[in-house]
């Protein structure tokens, strides 16, 4: 099992109104921003990441957003620079670089290298369609987003494994002269992981491409679905999927007490948590999903989850699952009323609030000390099988002994329980074993990717609740 | 006086033939590229640039370049992140970012300023045009090379200081809604320096930004014209120019003894040097330079092309003052690379006359090659002339170990770097940050500072 530390890096000493007041974390004016806070955060952070080496990680992870104080990673990729020079053993994985933002692929595929070259080959870069908010930061047309993402992809690649110098004419990139010098260590490339939110198309590729897929603390009901639609493609395509191409984010604290981890961990909610990190205008620009995509949220969503998008939503629409319909309304109800003006900036804060127990009894978000998030992790576990397992630092205003406690115990006490479970329950990560690698003959049974049985222990996580 | 420690950060390890072969650095194939190899040089290059904060620089210089064994830095910013971490003091001067390169110009100011804020405020960012391989590299086209430059500037500019959200709506860079969360750790923005290698254009617009010029290792007659340049428009600003506002790079290579300096010091003319980076065609392709440039290089470059980035500063210089230089590298370089193309000189013909121009080299001030006694007389008589607030030491480019190189960083901080700053404070040299650039006004119909010394300049030729 390979377990990465995450923090998206927010930056926390963001005055908690100003977010409620944009209705969002991404917009709020930067005269907020204090360079003071912010160099500190930054090297906080370092910080930990360092820590969590220490501590036992595998790997840390990254992430990436513009324009936004939910996350200070906005060329994540200087942090992973640093992280290659100044961590020794741990896996660098960037889920991850927004490809049809940055514009310019061969910088990309050279800057990564580099990177890969000075951590002797722990790198393990990732691919983004970027969020709704990315594409208007950046000026990216939504409609040719995923034109783009397809393109870069194969472009980058190419510059890693094809001998240059090569011309490339492609529809959105075009270079007369692709030779970049530094190539990556690894051979014949970094391996490549995919992180999403259910959208069912980018499991599909992932499958097709042999990518491991990390689910973004997904509801365990749908990322089931998507597992084994996942399991179907690979078999389509020849191979047997198996834990090796699973990976699940999951949001986390951990204190020394249950007291003191249930009174910090409300930091989660802070400004409303992930579930505020874009307003559904910016989430969701013109052009920014397929047809099909769009027709099937214009049947069911009157909320947005992590990133926008409610991956419960996505999933009735695909199973006709209807029993929610209605339900989840209560982030959009709060920032409607908002903008009217018809609720005060006060209220809509006890609104978030009070939905703290909640979020934890759906498993959103998990709090506690290491004796009571384990059995929690397990179920998951026991659900999933996600080869990789990534722990998810809770946002919001914990102060940085909290958020250190909080890495030291798990590296003491949670990471080698969650080894222990993964070795009982069989999973076995994409180092051990090769995504793809297994062929699969036609008509025979697949693997079993997730656990119903454990599924139906699980509990069911309230719509109306998001972080 | 501000000293940097710069070395192009070389892939020492590409086969000299190969380069010769190719008649130029670009374009090598990556075949020749080894990930052991790349991996520990880059990691060496970092450990020189700690070294070198320890042993008392003042900064690190970084530069970029594409698709080259001749410097690894394809992404500079990527090593500009991990020394903003791992030293301490030292300041990191980008000397520069390609702007017209870039197609995202914003991803640019995020990326500098988070850089900013890791360093505390170490961060000096800089631009350049690019040589004309980058813009092959990056599929930029030429034609829109100084438009691009000009707008990226001004765009970054505005993303560090203009509050956000703002619309941004120029010629082409187009930005509905401009708010970068993190904004750079210095105030108003981070201290910007400029490289060039003697464009006036260049040197103008700097004047006219208050932004300290560097040469990269010019000419020392034609610098100095460049600089009474500089003076001559910072005094139609209304301001007085002065050794802030100026730097220059200098190659320098030290070791214990003369013979081992002399013998290792060759290293700078593996695969023909700097006068190999790019081949003619690749350096100035249709539509890089301006008219008023491209009618200049016609009228002067008979030897083709390619100096210091491809623009023989010799004949920049010998074009204005008629004065004939010692020892014009690149008129070996460039005919040499002629006969390579024809196929009527040989690889070790070419080697022949690479090397031949060793001490030539030296003699013209090129290359200063020594032990700390003898490299501290030539460094003066830089300092005589040019009076630079900045002063960088490239370290050798070509296959010296990382032991010697070591050692030459050593020597440089135990004595050539006191000498030097000796040398400064008696000539009353100021640096950029003692005094802020651009900072003291110009009464008209005064006389302006001295930049250079015409004395020093005329006792050097």
């Amino acid at each position: 099992m390979h377990i990465m530390y995450f923090t998206e890096r927010p930056y926390r000493d963001v005055p908690e109104d100003e977010v409620i007041k944009n209705r969002s974390f991404f917009g709020v004016p930067n005269r907020f921003y204090d360079a003071q806070v912010g160099a500190r955060l930054y090297n906080e952070y370092l910080d930990e990441d360092v820590y969590a080496e220490e501590v036992g990680f595998d790997a840390i992870m990254l992430n990436e957003h513009h324009g936004n104080p939910f996350c200070m990673g906005a060329v994540m990729n200087v942090e992973a620079a640093i992280l290659a020079r100044i961590t020794k053993k741990v896996r660098i994985v960037l889920l991850g670089n927004p490809l049809p933002v940055v514009k310019n692929p061969v910088r990309l595929a050279e800057e990564l290298a580099e990177i890969d070259l000075i951590s002797k080959g722990r790198l393990v870069p990732g691919w983004v369609r970027g969020a709704g908010s990315e594409q208007i930061f950046n000026q990216a047309n939504p409609a040719y987003n995923r034109e783009y993402f397809n393109e870069a992809h194969d472009l980058v690649l190419a510059c890693w494994t094809k001998p240059g110098p090569f011309r490339w004419e492609g529809k959105h990139f075009n270079f007369r002269y692709v030779n970049p010098w530094a190539l990556p260590y690894q051979k014949p490339r970094p391996p490549i992981w995919i992180p999403g939110v259910i959208s069912a198309e980018t499991v599909v590729w992932c499958a097709k491409h042999r990518y491991p897929y990390i689910g973004l603390g997904t509801a365990l009901q749908s990322t089931v679905e998507l597992w084994n639609l996942y399991g179907q493609t690979a078999a389509d395509e020849g191979y047997m999927a198996g834990t090796e191409n699973f990976g699940y984010l999951q949001q986390i604290h951990v204190a020394e007490t249950e007291e003191e981890a249930q009174k910090q961990g409300r930091a989660a909610m802070f400004g409303g948590g992930a579930a505020n990190f874009s307003r559904p205008e910016h989430t969701l620009p013109p052009g920014y999903n397929s047809k099909e995509a769009t027709r099937r949220l214009a049947k069911q969503a009157t909320d947005y989850g992590f990133l926008g998008i409610t991956s419960e939503k996505l999933k009735e629409s695909q199973s006709g699952d209807v029993r929610h319909i209605g339900i989840p309304k209560q982030n959009g109800d709060t920032r409607e009323k908002l903008r009217k003006g018809e609720i005060s900036v006060e209220e809509a804060k006890k609104k978030i609030y009070a939905n703290y127990q909640k979020a934890q009894d759906g498993l959103q978000i998990i709090i506690g000390t290491p004796k009571t998030v384990i059995p929690k992790l397990k179920l998951i576990m026991e659900v999933l099988r996600p080869g990789v397992f990534g722990l998810f630092q809770a946002q919001g205003p914990l102060t940085t002994q909290q958020r250190l406690t909080s890495i030291r115990l798990m590296g003491q006490e949670v990471l080698p329980a969650m080894r222990e479970i993964a070795k009982g329950l069989g999973i076995v990560d994409p180092f051990e074993r090769e995504p793809g690698s297994r062929p699969y003959t036609s008509g025979t049974q697949y693997d079993s990717l997730v656990d119903l049985e454990a599924l139906k222990r699980a509990p069911k996580r309230d719509e109306s609740v998001r972080v | 006086m501000i000293l940097m420690y710069f070395t192009e950060r070389p892939y020492r390890d590409v086969p000299e033939d190969e380069v010769i072969k190719n008649r130029g650095f670009f374009g090598v194939p990556n075949r020749f590229f080894d990930r052991e190899v790349g991996a520990r040089l880059y990691n060496e290059y970092l450990d020189e640039m700690v070294y070198a904060e320890d042993e008392g620089f003042d900064a690190i210089m970084l530069n970029e370049h594409h698709g080259t064994p001749f410097c690894m830095g394809a992404v500079m910013n990527v090593e500009a992140s991990i020394l903003a971490r791992i030293t301490k003091r030292a300041r990191i001067v980008l000397l520069g970012n390609p702007l017209p390169t870039f197609k995202n110009p914003l991803r640019i100011a995020e990326e500098l300023a988070t850089i900013d804020c890791i360093s505390h405020g170490r961060l000096v960012p800089g631009w350049v045009r690019g040589a004309g391989s980058e813009q092959i590299f990056n599929q930029a086209n030429p034609a829109y090379n100084r438009e691009r430059f000009e707008e990226a500037h001004d765009l970054i500019l505005a993303a560090w200081t203009r509050p956000g959200p703002f619309r941004w709506e120029g010629k082409h860079f187009n930005y509905r809604y401009v708010n970068p969360w993190v904004t750079p750790f210095q105030k108003p923005h981070p201290p910007i320096m400029i490289p060039g290698v003697l464009s006036p254009e260049t040197v103008v617009w700097c004047a006219q930004h208050r932004y300290p010029y560097l040469g990269l290792g010019t000419a020392l007659s034609a610098t100095a014209e460049l600089w009474n340049i500089y003076g001559d428009t910072a005094a139609k600003e209304g301001y007085v120019a002065g050794s802030e506002n100026f730097g220059y790079l200098q190659h320098v290579f030290v070791a214990e003894t003369e013979e081992k300096a002399q013998e290792l010091g060759k290293a700078h003319l593996f695969g023909g040097g700097q006068g190999a980076f790019s081949r003619p065609e690749h350096t100035l392709p249709p539509g890089y330079n301006s008219k008023e440039a491209t009618k200049r290089l016609a009228r002067t470059m008979t030897a083709g092309s390619g100096g210091f980035l491809g623009v023989s500063a010799e004949q920049l210089g010998r074009s204005k003052s008629n004065d004939d230089q010692p020892a014009n590298l690149q008129a070996v370089a460039d005919s040499t690379r002629r006969r390579l193309a024809r196929g009527e000189a040989t690889i070790d013909e070419a080697k022949v006359a690479i090397y031949k121009s060793y001490q030539k080299a030296q003699d013209g001030l090129q290359i200063i090659t020594g032990t700390p006694k003898t490299v501290i007389p030539k460094l003066r008589r830089i300092l005589e002339v040019l009076r630079p607030g900045t002063f960088g030491v490239f370290q050798s480019q070509g296959p010296v170990s990382f032991e010697d190189r070591m050692t030459s960083i050593r020597l440089l901080g135990q004595e050539v770097l006191p000498a030097v700053r000796e040398i400064g404070k008696e000539l009353g040299i100021q640096d950029p940050f003692e005094r802020q650039p651009g900072s003291r006004p110009y009464t008209t119909g005064t006389q302006r500072d001295q930049l250079v010394s015409l004395d020093a300049l005329r006792a050097n030729a």
